[in-house]
């Protein structure tokens, strides 16, 4: 598959772009430092909270709905040629 | 050297959802937020737990029923496609099930992930957050983009701009990057304005 050069142009713009703005913590990180560092930030972090229907579900959906629609335009359950 | 013990909601989800699904026979992944936490330039919070799941024949009531028989209430939000589950130990966990060729081979691409030295676990290949991310489009979706690409990555740029171009992502992209230069040039100019602050000496007490 041919390598996409305007959007590979594009994503090393981005990263350079954003990482004059930012500090980069430690990486790699294990799985046990990623929890442990987001109980950190917050202990209820993982927990849900007393609305059932709040948090990123709006995202699941809207993924959701872009996935059908490619299916749909692709004409099948997303097989790629 | 023992096992460690649970030591929070994520870890004992992790471990319970190896025991429900591993034994269904059913392959899952972590993903969203805590997928992108493993390469973001710094951890954020979140609340809740996301897998992607793939079922193969199965029906996803079969993951419903192996979840209510471990304590967990779940409604399915999207019929067939989206879970979410509640437990008052291991919190809350959205379920998304894969159907796309795509997302079977994400699956299969994962990292594998060590919990402690018995307990692992798999979680979405950096370059699969960032396709999911940037199909979602939210706002915090692009945000976990910007964070993950900051580190300024190491990936594998055939796959990813081979799925960018095949999902009509480039737009999106366009996007992030010019809200990232916007934002670059504000925080250049508060350095700039802030230094000149800083060093211009205080007239107003002469």
């Amino acid at each position: 598959m041919p390598v996409n050069k305007k959007a590979l142009d594009h994503f090393e713009r981005l990263g350079r772009a954003i990482a004059r703005t930012r500090v980069v913590e430690p990486l790699p990180r294990t799985g046990r430092s990623v929890f442990e560092q987001m109980k950190k930030i917050d202990p209820r972090s993982g927990m849900g909270t007393d609305d059932f229907f709040d948090g990123d579900l709006a995202s699941h959906v809207a993924y959701i709905e872009y996935r059908e629609a490619w299916v749909k335009k692709k004409g099948g359950r997303g097989e790629t040629d | 050297m023992g096992v460690a013990r649970p030591i929070d909601s994520f870890d004992a989800a992790i471990r319970d959802l190896s025991n429900v699904l591993d034994s269904e026979g059913i392959s899952w992944v972590v993903a969203g937020a805590v997928a992108a936490n493993h390469y973001r330039d710094q951890i954020r919070t979140t609340i809740d737990l996301d897998v992607m799941l793939s079922l193969s024949d199965k029906s996803v009531n079969v993951v419903q029923d192996a979840l209510q028989r471990h304590g967990w209430e779940s409604v399915e939000v999207v019929e067939d496609w989206l879970l979410r589950a509640q437990h008052p130990v291991m919190g809350r966990l959205d379920v998304l099930v894969s159907g796309t060729e795509y997302e079977t081979g994400a699956i299969a691409r994962a990292h594998q992930e060590d919990l402690d030295e018995e307990q692992t676990y798999r979680t979405l290949a950096i370059e699969d957050v960032l396709i999911l991310k940037l199909i979602a489009d939210r706002f915090q979706d692009n945000a976990d983009v910007e964070s993950i690409l900051a580190t300024q990555p190491e990936m594998d740029w055939d796959y990813m701009t081979n799925w960018i171009e095949e999902f009509d992502l480039e737009e999106r992209l366009q996007r992030i990057e010019s809200i990232a230069i916007e934002r670059r040039s504000l925080t250049e100019r508060i350095k700039r304005e802030s230094h000149r602050s800083r060093s211009t000496p205080d007239r107003t007490r002469d």
